[in-house]
């Protein structure tokens, strides 16, 4: 059902519209045209980066550089992704793009610190990506609170030229990226597709401890949801780059600079491809002991380094548990001799 | 109770909220809406100067944490406080990797150019938009499209920063109006501020995408240019800042001395020392002495028995008790070794024959001739007595002597027996020698003692692979000499590439070389000279731009003469020389410090080594004034008479080329006729001083000039003697002139290449950047739907 929208800017240049494949809402159809939650399925953070990025060039760039007036937050977010990107490769590049033409005893030396680096740039987003993901499913699994929980957002565009019809485009977003806004609406929404309003908030108000039904759950359960989500969301602030710095730290160790040397030189690609995961994995696993012992290139234990590096190992994992431990402190609805004292029937005045 | 107070604080919300409703209600009838019920407080801010910009953003990073701290601790924040702090983790995330890395790094110039890549590149993301987008594009359309505001609740935000929320509101009428006049908006326009307004926001929208779209590349970038220029100004600042902490270290001495040894060192020592009572020492022992501390850091850049001489020259008398008392018990020992060793350092040809021969008898044989499969005999003692010659001898020059005749021992170790005879010193002391340099140079930088203070001034002034003030020296001449070749990239390239085969050269000739080369017959046509022939060897092309300097004329550039040349050089020189002062200072506050020392010796070696690696320095740089000044005086047609050109070219060779391995005892072989030899070096270092270099030295009193003298006085005596006995001798020589270009060419070659492409890299993108602008902004055709249509139909 995904809608496809071919907008043109204002100086009517013929442009894509964003494709969203990964989402068929075949069993509503009249939702097709609202903001409504979807399902998570596997692998759909990885689709949603490919298909933004894609966006991001073709569609979201385009219109940016335009000055289009429907070109919105969203996409300027979006965008973001890009300098990431390219930052990325300029950094391999500054440390790779040069080696080979260098003088043969210096291209051999320059590979090193040019695997190292390059491995710390991907271990960097893999590091972020990870100390993000990790208090989420602490969260999520604590709590039920699923920070990740995407919904899709029909957005209606101004005409780009007189006559325009198609003038709506889809956005991905999630439900709680807003701490000041949560779609608490799309919550109502999805539970009303299913008859009741509550639903979602009777789930958490359950995870909260409360037996029985309550009477306005969302009253009760607003309030905590939004704690939980700055607690974690601030948390992440911080740890994600601990795990990033971690990530680095890693990639400085010895096996990352050989990362990419075989010793079978005459080795086929597939060949090397089909090795490489083992190397990957007994890399990660040597680095992670030499991170943590300070051994330096020559086996030699640097003492500084062990310190720092144990620092960072605890800073990282304590950073994580401290994160979701917090977040979920508070949670629970607080009992008095074991029993829940709140008057469920009480009315009260939706305000 | 917890959940009573949750509903009766939902009620206390509830009639405050009523409570609002009814003064809004009241205050709408009674004072029938002239006034506003929630006066916005939101305000644009001014665009600060960097100082006080910087100042603002530290204040902002303390406001972040401390909302980072309630968001924690209470579950309450906002959406921007909440993307603000990702700003925090940012910088605590990049601290923690330049801490990290510095630890991976050797020179504290690494170490430091972390921590200056971490800040370039914060530097970077905040000022490559401000810079070459944001301020451009203020000249040309009068606003700051990164313009900030604080709203009604406090926060500071980018007014662009959502292009569908437009604070429009902030903005005077004159401000916007002032705006479109810049810009040339049609004053007829009958929506012109509408227009304006829309325009603005497009054009910021613009900007930033622009800002998005080049970071990534231009960050990097930026940052690594910003390194590249940093880092010599980094490691200027971090010798200088090394010598003066020496000094001062030097200074303090008698302080560091008085430290007490904390308990668990004290401890970790009695037990060593009650370990070895009845042990003779060994390598281990002094391993873990170094675990410790480090007596010895002065001689990490020793060699041989002076290490040990230096143990023994201590005195510690002056020094407190625990520390110094310590040492003392470690220098015991070592001088007991030492003793042992000295006592039986040489013997004559007769006590070693004589040994060797009750030691291994007829095992000792000798092979007849120069071949492998010659007949081997047994080797008399006479004979023996023969070859081993008259001076006195050590085991190594006793082991050397024999291997050099073919002399082996039949199912025995010659070596082994050799050292036998020596009382098995030589072996031990090199390896207590090995140990000590072992953990001396692990630790050098924790030494604690007297003498470790001594060996850091050494270091700061002198050390080889550390960065040091001679190092910075040699550096400096190497890279003046280079630039001062003129070789071109291709150059470089073949004469530092051992690598590659001549053909392969041919076939990887640039673009333009090849262009240049089918273009060359129509050049010769038209009247252009002929290109130089290439040079095939770095050395025939360094003497051909040595002899270009020499041929210098008025009508060249004057970088290419021989006074050019020559200060350019001297420029280094100088600089050492400023550092000379300060360490002759820092060396005699040592000796006041220690005044009972037992003799000079830890200062001797010291000084020794400082002036070793100056002299080194000295010999490189006087060695190109010498080339330079053969080349000029070759240029007379009566020197080119007076020698024949095989003189010439064995003085070439020796000027150019001729080295010895910098250890005692290296001869320096003549080749061929002694006669070709002697004129050489009449003609190198014998002759009179070329009149324009000496002019270019300062003429007779000029002190460089003194110094060449003296230099050549001494290469003379020393070639003529031909045989080098100590280091000093060796070091004075100077680094050959082809090796001296090959390091330069190799370093300037990569420095050069990748500059090339980064270097275009970063010029490209701030162009691309630059260039990208004229097409931001434009509004003809907006003005024309405005026109036509009114603001409400045009979009």
């Amino acid at each position: 059902m995904a809608k496809t929208a071919a907008v043109n800017n204002s100086i009517n240049l013929a442009q894509p519209s964003p494709q969203s494949g990964y989402i068929a809402q075949k069993k509503n159809p009249h939702l097709a045209n609202e903001d409504h939650i979807i399902k998570k399925t596997p692998l759909l953070g990885a689709r949603v980066t490919i298909d933004k990025l894609k966006n991001n060039i073709f569609y979201y760039a385009p219109k940016g550089m335009s000055g289009s007036v429907n070109s919105n937050f969203y996409e300027y977010l979006s965008m973001g992704l890009i300098p990431y990107i390219t930052g990325s490769a300029t950094l391999i590049a500054l440390f790779n793009a040069a080696n080979k033409l260098y003088a043969h005893q210096d291209k051999v030396a320059a590979k090193f610190p040019g695997a190292q680096m390059g491995a710390g740039v991907v271990l960097y987003a893999v590091g972020k990506w990870l100390g993000n993901k990790l208090i989420n499913k602490g969260v999520h699994a604590q709590t039920g609170i699923d920070m990740d929980m995407p919904y899709k957002k029909i957005v209606n565009e101004l005409p780009s030229y007189p006559g325009d019809k198609n003038t709506t485009v889809e956005e991905l977003h999630r439900v709680y990226e807003s701490v000041d806004f949560p779609r608490w609406d799309l919550l109502n929404k999805m539970g009303e597709e299913k008859g009741n309003r509550y639903e979602y908030y009777d789930k958490i108000a359950k995870k909260m401890g409360y037996k029985e039904q309550l009477n306005s759950p969302d009253q009760e359960v607003q309030p905590k949801i939004k704690e939980v989500v700055t607690k974690a969301v601030a948390a992440k602030s911080i740890s994600s780059f601990l795990w990033a710095a971690t990530g680095v730290a890693l990639a400085a160790q010895k096996p990352f600079g050989y990362i990419l040397n075989y010793d079978n030189k005459a080795m086929s690609l597939a060949g090397k491809l089909a090795a490489f995961p083992k190397k990957l994995g007994s890399a990660l696993v040597e680095s992670a002991k030499t991170l943590f012992t300070g051994e330096n290139l020559e086996g030699i234990m640097g003492k500084k380094a062990g310190i720092i590096g144990k620092t960072l190992i605890f800073a990282t994992l304590a950073s994580t548990a401290f994160g979701i431990i917090n977040a979920c402190a508070g949670f629970k609805a607080k009992k008095t001799n074991g029993k829940v004292v709140i008057d469920p029937k009480k009315e009260v005045i939706e305000g | 109770m917890n959940g009573v107070n949750n509903i009766s604080a939902q009620n206390q919300i509830i009639s405050q909220n009523l409570l609002r409703e009814k003064n809004l209600f009241n205050s709408l009838i009674l004072q029938s809406g002239s006034k506003q019920v929630d006066q916005p407080k939101g305000k644009l801010l001014a665009t600060y100067d960097p100082v006080t910009s910087l100042m603002v953003s530290a204040v902002d990073t303390g406001k972040d944490v401390r909302n980072f701290v309630k968001a924690i601790a209470t579950g309450k924040s906002d959406d921007t406080s909440l993307g603000r702090m990702n700003d925090v983790g940012l910088k605590i995330g990049g601290l923690g990797i330049a801490s990290y890395l510095a630890t991976k790094r050797v020179t504290s110039t690494a170490k430091g150019m972390e921590f200056v890549g971490f800040a370039a590149f914060m530097a970077a993301m905040t000022l490559w938009p401000k810079i070459f987008i944001n301020f451009p594009m203020y000249l040309k359309h009068g606003f700051h499209i990164d313009q900030k505001y604080q709203d009604s609740n406090g926060k500071k935000k980018d007014f662009s920063l959502d292009n569908q929320y437009r604070p429009l509101d902030l903005w005077k009428a004159e401000e916007i109006d002032a705006i479109a006049d810049k810009n040339h908006i049609d004053k007829d326009i009958k929506d012109r501020r509408e227009l304006t307004e829309n325009w603005i926001y497009k054009t910021s929208l613009q900007g930033k995408t622009l800002a998005t779209l080049t970071a990534g590349i231009a960050v990097p970038l930026a940052t690594s240019m910003v390194c590249s220029a940093a880092e010599k100004k980094l490691i200027d600042f971090n010798i200088n800042r090394a010598v003066e902490k020496a000094t001062a270290g030097l200074e303090n001495m008698g302080k560091t001395l008085a430290k007490p040894l904390d308990k668990n060192t004290s401890k970790a020592f009695e037990a060593i020392l009650s370990e070895y009572k009845a042990k003779p020492l060994d390598g281990n022992f002094y391993s873990r002495l170094g675990e410790l501390f480090n007596p010895l850091g002065v001689i990490k850049n020793e060699i041989d028995g002076d290490s040990i001489k230096l143990i023994s020259g201590m005195n510690y008398e002056q020094s407190s008790k625990n520390t110094a008392e310590a040492i003392k018990e470690v220098a015991e020992r070592a001088i007991e070794r030492f003793n042992a060793a000295q006592a039986v350092k040489t013997q004559n040809a007769e006590s070693v024959t004589s040994g060797l021969v009750s030691l291994l008898g007829d095992k000792l044989k000798i092979r007849g001739g120069i071949s492998d499969t010659s007949a081997t005999t047994v080797l008399d003692a006479e004979k023996l007595k023969g070859i081993l010659g008259n001076g006195d001898l050590n085991a190594q020059k006793v082991l050397k002597i024999l291997k050099a005749r073919n002399v082996t021992v039949e199912d025995g170790d010659l070596k082994a027996a050799i050292e036998g005879i020596f009382g098995g010193t030589e072996g031990q002391m090199k390896e207590v020698v090995k140990a000590i340099r072992g953990y001396a140079a692990k630790d050098l930088k924790e030494a604690r003692l007297t003498t470790g203070a001594l060996g850091r001034f050494a270091n700061a002034l002198a050390g080889k692979r550390a960065e040091s003030v001679y190092t910075r020296g040699y550096n400096g001449i190497s890279s003046a000499f280079t630039d001062r070749m003129n070789p071109s990239m291709e150059q470089m390239r073949r004469f530092i590439d051992t690598s590659r085969i001549t053909d392969e050269i041919k076939t990887t000739k640039s673009l333009i070389t090849r262009i240049k080369e089918l273009l060359r017959p129509v050049a010769k046509k038209a009247g252009e000279k002929e290109p130089e022939k290439e040079c095939k060897t770095a050395e025939e092309f360094v003497i051909r731009q040595i002899k270009k300097i020499a041929e210098w004329k008025n009508d060249k550039k004057p970088e290419d003469s021989v006074d050019y040349f020559i200060k350019n050089i001297k420029k280094h020189l100088d600089e050492m020389d400023k550092f000379d002062r300060p360490a002759l200072s820092g060396m005699k506050k040592f000796t006041d410090t220690l005044a009972t020392l037992k003799d000079d010796s830890i200062r001797t070696a010291m000084s020794n080594f400082i002036r070793r690696s100056r002299v080194s320095n000295d010999g490189t740089a006087m060695r190109l004034f010498a080339a330079l000044d053969l080349e000029k005086r070759l240029l007379s047609t009566s020197v080119r008479q007076n020698y024949s050109q095989k003189v010439i070219k064995t003085a070439q060779d020796i000027i150019y080329r001729a080295t010895t391995i910098t250890s005692a005892e290296s001869l320096l072989v003549s080749k061929g006729d002694p006669e070709v030899y002697k004129q050489a070096l009449k003609l190198l270092f014998g002759d009179k001083i070329d009149k324009e270099v000496k002019g270019a030295m300062g003429g007779e009193l000029g002190d460089l000039f003194k110094d060449f003298k003296n230099f050549r006085a001494k290469m003379l005596s020393l070639y003529n003697r031909q045989i080098i006995d100590n280091t000093e001798d060796a070091v004075s020589l100077g680094e050959p002139i082809i090796n001296l270009f090959k390091k330069g060419c190799k370093k300037k070659y990569n420095t050069t290449k990748w500059m090339q492409i980064f270097g275009a890299a970063t010029v490209g993108i701030i162009g691309i950047t630059l260039l990208a602008q004229f097409f931001i902004g434009k509004s003809k055709k907006e003005q024309e739907l405005y026109k036509n249509k009114g603001a409400k139909n045009a979009v």
